[in-house]
């Protein structure tokens, strides 16, 4: 495949973008690696889409710079950037045959009709559309319209492939069949990507990198695993996925090793990166999925370290469990009151009914945030 | 600290837009170019004559307006009978739309067409063939009855506006009636109301905004109607003849100014009003899914009694074409019926009128769509500022009516540097200036379907403005493009009012001869130049519908 070049990197420096009175993008800096796919993840009106945007030339930032492959190109407009988006509504060329619509970009960039043939072919090729070249965009699918506008993008060997929500308008069985077709396709390709969704399933199954927006800023750039594991912050603990969290105060700080005094005991965690004084107040965060559940002995498989007092363990009270077939999820109610989730998975019919248990959490899983998220959003502990 | 901050920001801020905004102009000069160049046009070409209008009378002017009689009794002639004429016209078309859009009479689909003839046709054929029917010499009242009525005044041009606008409001009211109802409709079977119920309680409540949008559509056409008063009216004059007299028999500009600007007023007034109706119409689209299954029709006895009527309607449009094709082929109507091709080879063959409309109005509707079309992009796709001003601006010409656009044309181009009266030029600007709402109006609202996506891919894919406009948007906006045209066009074949004020001997047009010849009693020249215009306007339409391989959506306005 011809449509690789040498993968280049995308850069922002402090750019800022309003609208009207409302900071849509606030002081965004970031730095995409080439040849990787990365994500801007986010709920809608965090800014990610005017991000994506502005890189591609349909917004000016106010301030501000962006770089691609080195080359500053904020000051350049869109129809000079060689960034191909693939649209949410794919915005194929009604007009057009698909054959066509591919095509558009090699003749504006002058290629010669046969070898516009030849690449157009590959591009159809490679998003498995060989054979439709004659028909029109009406009369395709929602998931080949979406490989047409792929193809459009990939095959004018863009500098950077920008995606807008791409499988927003697919059912859900189409996405993740394209999805998976789409990561490989990009790896194949080895185009510079950047990726925006609010689905965060999307984010992790698709990138190399996430970045966690809202409200204009960025929360948190990491590999899909910090982002689930280690958030940043109380908003990506809270946004990506579902999370438990408990206040706590810092005991002692040894590198990434704390110990936290927490609902009338001591619980130890990790922390990657970020320091914390002692007696500084925070929140624990732990997955659901990360707690064990137990009424007397030891959760399965957790016995050597249950024993040996390496699990953090708190009392609980199980106040309702539910059944959801992959998993039962149990509501416990903690010393301090706060409500936890914990989901145990392949539950058979052993459910916990209700009455008096203990969870346990492993430190690695257990991970410590500031109690106040960055932006004066109070975090008082649930 | 967070003040200091955002000071620091705006300052930044403006600092980088200036920089920017002189960095875009230099980006799509095409767009600054084309910007600019509309401006210039809607400023010279319709605010200037538009403000002279308003500009040149002195409070001497104003002054005579009141203190002569004639003016003040022909405006309140001309709100007489726009008044009368607008709520006849509507009630017919009401009942026409009605009988062929919701209970579908027996006959329907003929009927259908033959409503929407008369569009086509100038509106002054209407006034001929009921001077032809109905006159002196009538085919009905003197040759068949003997009687020698007196057609000419109130009652006769009320009769013929009647007739002449009708359609306007049956298109517009059936359109409606078509999306009012909907499975509303049989929401409200489904509750047990019946027939009757069903169309009083659901159907005609939400078709009423649509009514009264009809209605002043037609207000302002008859307001502002100048070749029937002119054939028909005889001593009851309006606000359309009585400054055309003042401007070409008497010579005052300055009088015929006063008069255009007091009939800009109702014909400002009913605009706006219908524009804000139209606005707040929306919900009807909201509801209005396609309809399934059969509708409540009426009982069987209106059925066949509104079958009758509509084939009363539909046979005497095609009498009023039927008498003029008639009339232009033998020798003395109402006296000698003697068979002759004389008058057409008169008026259509040795006769450079016709010749002339074709051309120009052809001119005119080429520049006209191009630019409506190009001006509804900008409007609609491009941050340009004072957008509202210009989308205004493009529909504002359908509210003026022609004598108004005619006159301050006269006073505006007819010395000084832009000094252009009597050349083919001024007649064309005229038609595409006074016409261009229609195809506006049509590319603004394709435009808004157009995902605005389609656009930036093609940018996005590394086309300028300018090619993507002539290779995505263009295409997409073809049906909007023939629309504009084939609109112009017709309307500028027909065109009386404005054109009668800028004709020239070297440039003149049929319609304007037809208004003439027939005031001095040429019935079969005049009938000739109006088969001639009739006839060309269908080749045409014709044509385009071969041509350009789709159905021109003229009517659904």
């Amino acid at each position: 495949m011809t449509i690789a070049r040498t993968a280049v990197s995308v850069d922002l420096k402090n750019v800022t973008k309003s609208f009207g009175r409302t900071r849509v993008v606030d002081s965004v800096d970031l730095h995409v690696e080439p040849g990787k796919l990365t994500t801007l993840l986010g709920p809608s009106g965090c800014g990610k889409t005017t991000t994506l945007r502005m890189i591609a030339g349909f917004h000016e930032p106010d301030s501000g710079e962006i770089y691609i492959g080195g080359r500053r190109v904020d000051v350049l407009p869109a129809y000079l950037r060689n960034t191909a988006m693939v649209f949410q509504d794919y915005a194929l060329f009604p007009h057009m045959s698909i054959f066509s619509n591919v095509a558009y970009g090699l003749r504006i960039r002058g290629v010669k009709p046969e070898e516009i043939k030849k690449r157009v072919t590959e591009a159809l090729d490679l998003v498995q559309l060989t054979g439709m070249e004659n028909r029109f965009p009406a009369q395709l699918s929602g998931g080949q319209q979406q490989r047409v506008a792929l193809a459009r993008a990939l095959v004018i060997q863009p500098d950077a492939l920008l995606l807008d929500e791409p499988l927003s308008n697919l059912d859900a069985k189409l996405r993740e069949a394209v999805r998976s077709e789409l990561r490989d396709i990009q790896q194949r390709t080895g185009i510079t990507s950047i990726y925006v969704t609010h689905d965060q399933e999307e984010a992790f199954s698709l990138s190399d990198t996430v970045v966690v927006m809202s409200e204009g800023r960025i929360q948190q750039v990491g590999t899909p695993e910090d982002i689930y594991y280690r958030p940043a912050n109380r908003f990506v603990a809270e946004f990506v996925g579902n999370t438990n969290l408990l206040s706590a105060v810092v005991l002692t700080a040894q590198r990434e090793h704390v110990v936290l005094a927490a609902a009338g005991t001591t619980l130890v965690a990790t922390s990657p990166g970020r320091r914390f004084a002692p007696g500084q107040s925070v929140l624990l965060t732990v997955r659901p999925e990360s707690v064990h559940i137990a009424a007397t002995t030891p959760p399965a498989g957790e016995e050597r370290r249950w024993e040996a007092g390496e699990l953090n363990v708190l009392p609980c009270q199980v106040v309702k469990t539910t059944f959801l077939g992959s998993r039962s999820r149990h509501t416990v109610r903690l010393p301090d009151g706060a409500l936890w989730t914990v989901d145990v998975p392949d539950p058979g019919t052993a459910t916990m009914t209700g009455g008096e248990a203990f969870v346990a959490f492993a430190p690695e899983r257990t991970h410590v945030i500031a109690s106040e998220a960055p932006g004066g959003t109070s975090a008082s502990a649930g | 600290m967070e003040l200091s901050a955002g000071k620091a920001q705006r300052h930044t801020g403006r600092h980088n837009r200036t920089l920017t905004h002189a960095g875009k102009v230099m980006r799509e000069p095409a767009l600054v170019f084309v910007v600019g160049g509309s401006v210039a046009l809607l400023v010279v070409f319709l605010f200037l004559p538009l403000g002279k209008v308003l500009a040149m009378p002195g409070a001497g002017d104003w002054l005579s307006y009141f203190e002569t009689p004639r003016f003040v009794r022909a405006t309140l002639n001309s709100l007489f009978m726009a008044a009368i004429s607008t709520a006849s016209a509507t009630l017919l078309g009401f009942a026409f739309a009605y009988a062929v859009t919701y209970a579908e009479v027996p006959g329907s689909r003929i009927f259908r067409i033959i409503g929407l003839l008369p569009l086509m046709s100038p509106p002054f054929v209407t006034g001929l063939a009921f001077i032809l029917l109905f006159g002196r010499r009538g085919l009905i009242t003197w040759t068949l009855l003997g009687l020698r009525p007196d057609i000419y005044g109130w009652k006769g041009l009320w009769a013929v506006q009647t007739f002449a606008f009708f359609p306007t409001a049956y298109l517009s009211i059936s359109s409606v009636l078509k999306a009012a109802g909907s499975n509303l409709e049989f929401a409200a079977v489904n509750l047990g109301a019946r027939r009757w119920r069903v169309f009083r309680d659901v159907v005609l409540p939400l078709a009423t905004p649509g009514i009264a949008g009809a209605a002043l559509l037609v207000a302002s056409q008859v307001l502002a109607d100048f070749g029937n008063p002119m054939l028909i009216a005889g001593d009851f004059t309006v606000l359309a003849t009585e400054s055309y007299l003042e401007l070409i028999t008497n010579w005052s500009p300055a009088r015929a100014a006063v008069l255009s600007a007091v009939l800009l007023v109702p014909a400002l007034v009913v605009f706006l009003v219908q524009r804000s109706i139209v606005e707040r119409r929306s919900f009807v689209t909201v509801t209005g899914k396609p309809i399934q299954g059969t509708r409540t029709g009426p009982a069987p006895w209106l059925k066949w009694g509104l079958a009758v009527f509509c084939l009363a309607i539909a046979l005497f449009v095609l009498a009023i074409y039927g008498v003029i094709l008639v009339c232009a082929f033998v020798k003395t109507w109402g006296a000698d019926f003697t068979p002759t091709a004389y008058h057409f080879v008169m008026a259509v063959i040795h006769g450079r009128e016709l010749g002339n409309s074709l051309m120009l109005s052809a001119a005119a509707a080429a520049f006209s769509a191009l630019f409506t079309v190009v001006l509804a992009y900008v409007v609609q796709f491009k941050q340009v500022p004072g957008k509202a001003v210009l989308d205004f601006a493009a529909v504002l010409p359908s509210a003026v009516p022609g004598t108004v656009l005619g006159i301050g044309y006269v006073l505006t181009f007819n010395s000084g540097p832009l000094a252009m009266t009597g050349t083919a030029f001024i007649i064309i600007t005229f038609m595409v200036f006074h016409y261009m709402a229609v195809g506006y109006r049509t590319a603004s609202g394709m435009l808004k379907q157009i995902d605005r996506g389609i656009e930036e891919a093609s940018t996005n894919l590394g086309a300028h403005s300018l090619r993507s406009f002539w290779s995505v948007m263009l295409p997409l906006m073809r049906p909007a493009f023939t629309t504009g045209l084939v609109y112009t066009f017709i309307r500028s074949m027909n065109s009386v009012s404005g054109p009668i004020f800028l004709i020239s001997p070297t440039w003149t047009l049929a319609s304007v001869s037809i208004i003439n010849l027939a005031d001095h009693g040429y019935w079969g020249q005049a009938s000739s130049l109006g088969v001639a215009v009739v006839g060309s306007i269908f080749v045409v339409l014709g044509v385009a519908r071969f041509v350009l391989g789709e159905k021109v959506r003229l009517f659904e306005i």
